[in-house]
């Protein structure tokens, strides 16, 4: 969801500019949305492993959103750590943003923090979903929590089973929605996703880096 | 500086052997200790091609090629000599350096020797160092573990490999780590030195355009080799003077 709002927002710069990595291989998750700009890769491959970074490195004047599935986590960051990619960004003038997904579980915020860690210089933000529960709620996840947390997060707010069916459909787009000012929507449904999206971009403004890579 | 000999070699071929020179040449070179080294692969010499300009091919059963290695040690400006023994011909050439009066040399301090033994994750591989042992007695005996081109290595039994090693009291171990398969054949198409490679420069000097992932996960293993051979008390010995010498030259610095 995030990294769809993330890409949605980036297209907004123009369709041309922005580049997907989808690492949900076969099928493509992200790539449904934005197929002219999305790339499936099997990041398991060192093919596409190369593809990904040195796409960036070479080509540093797109803004790039990488999806990465869970499972997938560890050895991307892997991969950025051992080639010192923050190094090759900032030398290209790329800077990164790593929106981590956590859930209420304290694994969750552990591997949170290993990613901070590998990600080195890049911006980590992590990303709650009230959707799924607080990892707050859990004294020792809530410490832990705020040890990763510096001076960016984001929280996803909770959306009603009416609005995850409308933005399910591949046909919406939240910047054409914004665009068009909600119409043709009912009108709870507008002020909801109004509402959820200015949630969002609120606390993305807070802070932000703005360089042309997004993670 | 004493002369140094160093041999590298393996009776097991596709153990990588030649990497592991490679490596080691790429790492003095890097630490600015000058190597000469000679190419046993007669007449191919695939080191020879990543190091044309230090490196001689040789035929070591030919008394004229030994006489080039051994007898110009003492001599030679460069008192490193690296030897990359092509693939079977360990044994053979530990013989003959015993036969002719090599080793027991080295054993006197006329020169220091290494010997790298690069073993693969076979019983082959652990039965050729109980071969050797009685010509490793008194040089620096080394077992280069070598995962860099094999994916199965960690099926190898430690326990067993523990009890070989444990038979030889004066070897050293390392571990030559992997290196992505696509990473080290864009080096080895290449044809430029680890080095190189990073610095993403051609043989001949140029800039070059290799991968910049593939730059970094040679950069990687070259750091992760990097604290292998420093651990080797006989690669500190050949640091030490260096390290003086940078110590006097940053101390000139300060004053």
């Amino acid at each position: 969801m995030l990294a769809r709002i993330l890409a949605d927002a980036l297209s907004l710069a123009g369709e041309e500019r922005l580049r997907i990595f989808d690492t949900d291989f076969p099928d493509g998750g992200l790539a449904g949305y934005f197929p002219a700009s999305s790339r499936i890769v099997d990041f398991t491959r060192t093919g596409d492993r190369v593809l990904v970074f040195d796409t960036m490195v070479d080509e540093p004047d797109h803004d790039y959103v990488v999806d990465l599935q869970a499972n997938l986590l560890k050895p991307f960051f892997k991969v950025y750590s051992d080639i010192a990619f923050d190094e090759g960004a900032a030398a290209a003038g790329i800077a990164v943003s790593v929106y981590f997904m956590l859930d209420r579980t304290l694994t969750s915020v552990n591997a949170a923090a290993e990613i901070s860690r590998l990600a080195g210089s890049a911006s980590f933000v992590p990303v709650r979903n009230e959707a799924i529960g607080n990892i707050l709620a859990i004294p020792e996840g809530a410490r832990r929590y705020e040890a990763i947390r510096k001076n960016r997060e984001i929280m996803l707010p909770r959306l009603s089973v009416d609005a995850l069916n409308l933005i399910d459909d591949p046909q919406f787009s939240f910047s054409g929605f914004v665009a068009r000012n909600g119409e043709g929507y009912p009108l709870e449904l507008k002020i909801e996703l109004f509402q959820f999206l200015e949630t969002i971009y609120n606390q993305r403004r807070v802070d932000e880096a703005g360089g042309p890579v997004t993670l | 500086m004493k002369p140094l000999l160093i041999l590298v070699g393996a009776d097991k071929g596709g153990v990588g052997k030649t990497t592991t020179s490679r490596a080691l040449l790429d790492f003095l070179a890097r630490k600015n200790v000058l190597a000469r080294a000679f190419d046993t692969e007669n007449p191919r010499g695939t080191l020879h091609r990543f190091y044309p300009n230090i490196t001689e091919i040789i035929d070591l059963e030919e008394v004229r090629d030994q006489m080039k290695v051994l007898d110009t040690m003492q001599e030679a400006a460069v008192k490193v000599s690296v030897v990359d023994l092509k693939a079977g011909s360990m044994s053979r050439a530990l013989e003959t350096f015993e036969n002719i009066g090599v080793l027991e040399a080295a054993r006197s301090g006329d020169f220091d020797m290494a010997l790298f033994h690069v073993v693969g994750p076979s019983i082959a591989s652990l039965d050729e160092m109980g071969e050797i042992a009685q010509y490793t007695k008194g040089i620096s005996y080394i077992v280069a573990r070598n995962f860099i081109n094999e994916t199965n290595f960690f099926e190898w039994d430690e326990k067993t490999f523990k009890k070989y090693f444990a038979g030889l009291s004066n070897a050293r171990e390392i571990e030559i780590p992997k290196l992505n398969e696509m990473a080290y054949e864009q080096v080895d198409l290449a044809g430029v030195t680890f080095t190189d490679f990073i610095s993403n420069r051609k043989p001949n000097g140029r800039d070059a355009n290799y991968s910049f992932v593939l730059r970094g996960y040679v950069r990687k293993w070259i750091s992760d080799l990097n604290a292998e051979f420093e651990k080797l008390d006989v690669i500190k010995a050949l640091m030490a003077p260096q390290a003086s010498v940078e110590e006097d030259a940053s101390a000139g610095e300060d004053e």
